[in-house]
């Protein structure tokens, strides 16, 4: 199974997600190729307290097992999602592991206040 | 560190490993003494039985590996009970360890009458006690504004106190419980707080859950996801979403130290060698992530213990002295190359130790020491079989080291 896929079932059936689906994202010749799957969904509920109700999450999903990362590889993420909407303040990364487990992160796009736990 | 008590644990998970004994095949051999020579007699048969026959196995489970050799998983029920139950191998796909996905997807969707609490509903009652301890706290918090602002009225004064009230006895009574159940069994440090009511708790909300849904939720408001999965005929699923899940070390540690499984890509089997060199991948030094998981891994489960992908906690892997239903992991490993002055720096460890005492585990650092890159071409040139493989596992070193922070302060007299 692809780690499109692998997420998207996890997504749906795991943390009960709606209206998930995988994009098409396209690559532009000179960048490296990109080392993810860009999908998006609707959560059951708001990630964050400070979310507008309603709001569409971008996921990227990303192998663990691939150790190798860096900035211009966080801006492809935004990238990736601006040529089909507006920039968003934030993605969700997962990160699949080679037994199933996917692992959530939020990527802010520049610093936040922190919130409080 | 026990977890849950009261089940019948040594009946359901009795053999540590996928491995049918003679003893449990044949039965207990019997009863012997030096005066009785005719137990003697019935000695030597049955020696003579089991010695004759062929060692008893079980039918080997079937293991597909998917076509990009990512992931290796295990379809049918019988096998997945098989490997989990015997040496808790594999994870299910949409569960946190034993794949319970359908028993829970049937009790979320009001599909049966069992009550089952799987681990994932005992999460869920915790977040749910914080969320909503959260919504109090945000209210709160907006009144306090308020108030440095003007004088609240007294309205808001009364709702300020009974927030406060309800915050405060929220606290209590995660104290009592965490304090209950420490007294009980004063040498079991509770792992993340989970009360003993906590089952009661479960039940309470799942029932709550599914009397709502029998009210509000009538079948027509399902999520479209859900509703595609239901057959409406029958009223029931349509089928199991969930496979288990194998690590690389895991599936290379039951072809070839068990000889447990078969791994089948495309409708053909691999052999060991294939299957070494797909989990191998494309870099072939004796220094690859995958050879020094596997010499690790290898050498925890010979001691018997059981090991598992330690993701959450930011290892390699944590050890079960048993196994994830009966006791909390007690150890995190770091696997660790000797001489290897990459990320796993000090500073690396120290980080990794704040984060594993956290959870109250002790951190275990495996220096392995690797052959060299012509000894490891040797062996990868001739013909690896079992007994090749076996050669160049042993090249390996394995060192533990318990890491530990020691505070001098706390430890004074």
């Amino acid at each position: 199974m692809s780690i499109a896929q692998q997420t998207l079932t996890n997504l749906v059936h795991y943390n009960l997600w709606t209206d998930v689906t995988v994009h098409d994202v396209q690559e532009s010749a000179e960048s490296t190729p990109y080392r993810f799957a860009l999908l998006s969904g609707l959560p059951p509920s708001k990630l964050d307290q400070s979310d507008k109700e309603g709001l569409r999450e971008w996921v990227i999903a990303r192998l663990l097992e691939d150790r190798h990362s860096s900035m211009s590889e966080i801006e492809q993420f935004f990238r990736a999602i601006e040529s089909l909407a507006p920039r968003p303040k934030r993605v969700t990364l997962a990160l699949v592991n080679d037994d199933a487990t996917v692992t959530y992160y939020f990527v802010h796009d520049g610093a936040i206040k922190p919130r409080q736990n | 560190m026990l977890k849950r008590r009261g089940k019948n644990f040594n009946q359901i998970y009795r053999n540590p490993l996928p491995v049918t004994l003679s003893v449990d095949k044949y039965g207990q051999i019997p009863p012997t003494s030096l005066a009785n020579p005719v137990s003697w007699i019935s000695l030597a048969c049955r020696l003579l039985y089991i010695y004759s026959h062929l060692p008893p196995r079980e039918e080997l489970t079937k293991v597909i590996s998917d076509e990009d050799g990512l992931t290796f998983s295990v379809a049918d029920d019988q096998g997945s009970m098989r490997l989990w139950r015997q040496g808790f191998f594999g994870k299910g796909t949409l569960s946190r360890s034993e794949p319970s996905w359908k028993a829970r997807v049937e009790q979320r969707l009001g599909l049966t009458n069992a009550e089952n609490i799987a681990s994932e509903d005992v999460t869920a009652v915790r977040r749910g006690e914080r969320k909503a301890f959260k919504g109090l706290r945000q209210e709160a918090q907006k009144l306090e504004q308020l108030g440095r602002l003007r004088v609240l009225n007294e309205d808001e004064q009364a709702r300020y106190k009974s927030l406060v009230d309800q915050m405060d006895a929220m606290r209590l009574g995660k104290e009592t419980a965490e304090s209950e159940s420490a007294l009980k069994d004063e040498s079991v440090a509770t792992d993340k707080g989970e009360p003993e009511d906590i089952g009661r708790k479960v039940q309470e909300s799942l029932k709550i859950s599914l009397v709502e849904e029998d009210d509000n939720f009538p079948v027509s408001e399902l999520r479209e996801e859900d509703r595609t999965l239901i057959d409406p005929e029958t009223n029931t699923l349509r089928a199991n979403l969930e496979a288990l899940q194998l690590q690389k070390t895991e599936v290379f540690f039951l072809l070839f130290a068990l000889d447990a499984v078969k791994v089948f890509k495309n409708d053909s089997s691999l052999l060991l060698q294939e299957l070494f060199y797909a989990c191998l991948g494309s870099s072939h030094s004796p220094d690859n992530k995958f050879l020094l998981d596997y010499v690790v891994y290898h050498h925890f489960r010979s001691l018997g213990y059981c090991a598992r992908s330690g993701l959450k906690f930011g290892c390699d892997m944590i050890l079960y002295k048993r196994g994830p239903p009966m006791l909390h992991a007690e150890y995190a490993v770091l696997v660790v190359r000797d001489g290897d002055c990459g990320w796993t720096d000090w500073p690396d460890f120290m980080a990794l130790a704040r984060v594993v005492g956290g959870v109250r585990k002790t951190l275990v650092l495996v220096f392995v020491e690797c052959p060299t890159q012509e000894e490891f071409d040797e062996i990868l040139l001739s013909e690896l079989d079992r007994c090749a493989l076996s050669r160049l596992f042993l090249r390996y070193k394995v060192t533990e080291v318990v890491y530990k922070r020691w505070s001098p302060s706390r430890t004074r007299d």
